[in-house]
């Protein structure tokens, strides 16, 4: 029985060993070389102290402190609103999917599609969609009477982040579904037949069954989601303007990669990593506290 | 009578207003997958044409064929590149997450609540940031402009929901039957190789599905790892071609769609049991 007792630890070790490596050490040196002026991989380093965080939080109109607040709140806004428009439209596809109807394969599978798409691919086709001579979006938004004449949507300087996240909320739809639809699997059949009986309408059961039981997945659910996407990183980068300063669309991820790799200033690069990361932790932390609760419960 | 056909009317009218969302939901969806496949069958003096249409002016298949003879494409090479690092990476992950479910699903063990928390709290990590500290690691060992660096990073990520989707599918299958196999005089390694692996066999593929979905998708990575020509996988080969050919739709969507097919194929056998399992894991 003592022997057993060791099994678990063995079992769990491999996964622990790789997350330490390429996590949580990355967490420590990242954080040393946001005190240093590193300029790039392998340069020199030498301790600046708060250097790099005062020119972030340094404000002003130009330079890298504008560029810091300006993809601080483009983060914010980038991460709720794809977020929010993913869980909401996944969510709904879900319970509408839940239902039994006709044809309810062949929309169960078209629906995910998107998910197995490399987001390069899916980031060059939006990118062409929204081409501002022969995309299709720019006709039909004309043809519908919604725009006067052709615009272009992405890769300038001065481009707004809205396009960005359609694709953000197209990406994820498929997931969001999948992962609610799956939750929608384990409230058993009977809770529902139960409150008919009892004359519950639809809207009356989401509310007293489907939330409650849903409570926790969702909460999960929307946290990874809310990590995954606060740090994305492709759909952003592709669809920038190549090597342009203080993009406009820019979130935190785009900007720290810019500075690390693009302008060589790694130490500064950092520095806005670990703000970033910073700023998440706080915001979720106290529904990890929860989740560490409610796993010991 | 008459209730009976009011019930019967409000039904047909929920079942038509679910019909139009979720149609809604399927064109916006799919109608960028289908201008994709439209685009790679076009010819190329149509692609840029003022007028929209969904089926192609004039069908070719000039565009696959430029794509699978022009060098620069390297389709051949990055296919195979690919499928090295995806499923080496897939092998390698997943023998881990599925010691791990195994081990979350099984025993009550100090530290089974941080270990969870550890895995979720992972993903907040910026990509940036653990891209900067693999890039010096591997190269302290030697490792950048090789597969085998890739791979080493590969296996770090993903395994959050892995391990859950894992831990569910374990969670599954009842104790019972190990126990009696024991009782039957079988050792613990032949109970779980004989008998819990084989169980948990469609869980086990589905979340290789995954993670191979993931592995075969990824760029940031793939990009900064792998800087000579002849190692880069297909997402990076398909920026890079169309670097080359920068106004050229035809060829690039073409290529998109050969990339496409494998994960599709493999996305749709496992898709089945992915919705029965992915949550499993952690709702309860």
């Amino acid at each position: 029985m003592k022997k057993r007792h060791l099994t678990p630890y063995l079992l769990i070790l491999p996964t622990l060993i790789a997350l330490l490596v390429f996590t949580g050490y990355p967490l420590i040196s990242g954080i040393f070389y946001s005190f240093t002026d590193i300029k790039f991989i392998g340069g020199e380093a030498v301790w600046v102290g708060l250097a790099n965080y005062q020119k972030l939080f340094s404000g002003g109109r130009i330079g890298i402190g504008r560029f810091f607040n300006q993809s601080f709140w483009q983060t914010i806004l980038w991460t709720v609103s794809v977020v929010g428009g993913q869980f909401t439209l996944g969510f709904l596809t879900a319970l509408l999917l839940n239902r039994n109807f006709r044809g309810k394969g062949i929309y169960n599978i078209l629906i995910l599609l998107p998910w197995t798409i490399p987001s390069v691919v899916m980031v060059l086709t939006w990118q062409w969609m929204y081409d501002p001579f022969f995309g299709l979006i720019n006709f039909y938004l004309q043809k519908f009477g919604l725009i006067a004449k052709y615009q272009v949507w992405v890769g300038q300087p001065n481009s707004s982040i809205w396009p960005q996240v359609i694709v953000g909320i197209w990406r994820g739809i498929p997931f969001m579904t999948i992962m609610m639809l799956s939750g929608l699997k384990t409230i058993p059949k009977d809770l529902y037949e139960a409150a008919t009986v009892d004359g519950a309408n639809i809207i009356q059961q989401f509310f007293h069954i489907t939330l409650p039981l849903m409570k926790k997945i969702i909460t999960i659910n929307l946290m990874i989601s809310v990590m995954w996407w606060w740090n994305s990183f492709d759909i952003q980068r592709i669809m920038s303007p190549v090597g342009s300063l203080g993009y406009n669309a820019s979130t935190l991820p785009i900007l720290a990669w810019f500075e690390s790799f693009q302008w060589n200033r790694l130490g500064s690069g950092a520095a806005i990593s670990v703000i970033s990361l910073v700023v998440l932790f706080v915001l979720l932390s106290s529904h990890i506290k929860q989740q560490m609760q409610a796993v010991k419960d | 009578m008459f209730k009976f056909r009011r019930n019967k009317i409000i039904k047909v009218i929920t079942d038509i207003v679910c019909y139009v969302i979720l149609t809604a939901i399927l064109i916006f969806c799919v109608a960028p997958i289908f201008w994709i496949i439209k685009t790679s069958f076009e010819t190329p003096q149509f692609i840029r044409s003022p007028q929209i249409q969904w089926i192609p002016i004039k069908f070719t298949l000039q565009n696959y064929i430029s794509v699978l003879t022009n060098p620069n494409a390297m389709i051949f090479r990055a296919f195979l590149n690919s499928l090295i690092v995806a499923l080496s990476s897939t092998a390698l992950s997943l023998t881990m997450t599925t010691m791990a479910g195994y081990a979350l699903s099984r025993w009550n063990f100090k530290g089974k609540t941080q270990f969870n928390v550890y895995l979720l709290m992972v993903n907040m990590v910026p990509g940036t940031l653990v891209l900067i500290s693999m890039f010096v690691i591997l190269r302290r060992l030697d490792l950048i402009n090789s597969h085998i660096g890739l791979i080493l990073f590969y296996i770090s990520t993903g395994l959050t929901l892995a391990t859950w989707m894992l831990k569910g599918y374990f969670d599954s299958i009842p104790v019972e039957i190990e126990e009696q196999a024991r009782i039957d005089g079988a050792s613990h390694f032949q109970v779980i190789w004989r008998i819990i692996l084989p169980l948990a066999l469609p869980g086990i593929f589905s979340t290789g599905a995954y993670l191979f979905l993931s592995y075969w998708n990824e760029y940031m990575a793939a990009m900064t790892i792998l800087q000579k020509q002849e190692l880069r996988t297909l997402p990076v080969q398909i920026v890079n071609f169309m670097g080359f050919q920068r106004v050229e739709w035809g060829p690039i969507m073409a290529y998109s769609v050969i990339v496409m097919i494998p994960s599709s194929i493999l996305f749709f056998i496992a898709q089945k049991h992915m919705v029965a399992g992915l949550t499993a894991g952690y709702s309860k």
